[in-house]
């Protein structure tokens, strides 16, 4: 028996989700380096005369990309959370895989400039460390949340909702649930009762 | 969404990112 008709529609929105995220940050990466080609500025139209015109074609394309960014966002989070709390989540990811690659343009070009300034171009290494920074610092904590949650020591807030969205990896054989909410646990474990895991968050949520 | 279907999402989604990319870039080249 193959997938119903609403599961492959789902799953197709969700697909069309991802290509038109990743498309339109392709359209933002490549359209910036385009415009940092011709000095990292450029006008077009209105009444006067611009020193730097666009690149024909670069205005569209990002503009397309700006707006790409919220449609993939929301294909993504309509049809994935049908899907599930995981492949809704990866909409999260567009935040990262934003800063990080347009911040890569910048660290680049601060180091290689097409023009043969002295390197490094102090003016677009800052934005580069800036935008890693943005996008890298969120990724490195929910990597470790991730991984503290998988490995069953839910130390905080985000890790224990990634626990308590995570597939049971093990039967319910160690501490009971009022070991856990009572943080009596000898050994560090996934509360696996949904039940025990609201007493356990509610529990240190308070304090 | 079936078993079938969700063991073989992660794959499916990195297929599409590919894809996306790949859409991306031959869209700025016809713009550009």
């Amino acid at each position: 028996m193959g997938p119903s008709r609403a599961s492959i529609r789902t799953l197709a929105g969700y697909l069309a989700g991802i290509v038109v995220g990743t498309t339109s940050i392709t359209l933002l990466f490549l359209g910036m380096r385009a415009v940092m080609d011709v000095g990292g500025a450029c006008a077009d139209g209105g009444p006067y005369v611009s020193a730097q015109p666009c690149p024909p074609g670069v205005p569209l394309a990002m503009i397309g990309g700006m707006f790409g960014l919220f449609a993939a966002a929301g294909l993504l989070v309509w049809f994935g959370s049908q899907i599930g709390k995981g492949a809704a989540a990866i909409v999260t990811l567009g935040w990262p895989a934003l800063f990080l690659s347009l911040g890569f343009n910048f660290l680049d070009y601060a180091f290689h400039p097409p023009d043969t300034a002295a390197t490094p171009v102090w003016g677009w290494l800052v934005p580069g460390v800036v935008f890693w920074l943005m996008g890298g610092g969120p990724l490195a904590i929910a990597i470790a949340a991730w991984r503290e949650a998988r490995a069953g020591r839910p130390g905080n807030r985000l890790s224990r909702q990634m626990a308590s969205g995570m597939p049971l990896r093990r039967p319910p054989s160690g501490p009971t649930s009022a070991q856990m909410a009572t943080g009596l646990a000898t050994t560090p474990t996934i509360a696996t009762d949904p039940e025990a895991r609201r007493l356990v968050a509610s529990d240190e949520d308070a304090t | 969404m079936t078993d079938r279907a969700s063991r073989w999402l992660p794959a499916l989604v990195v297929v599409a990112g590919l894809l996306g990319m790949w859409l991306g870039a031959t869209i700025f080249r016809a713009l550009t």
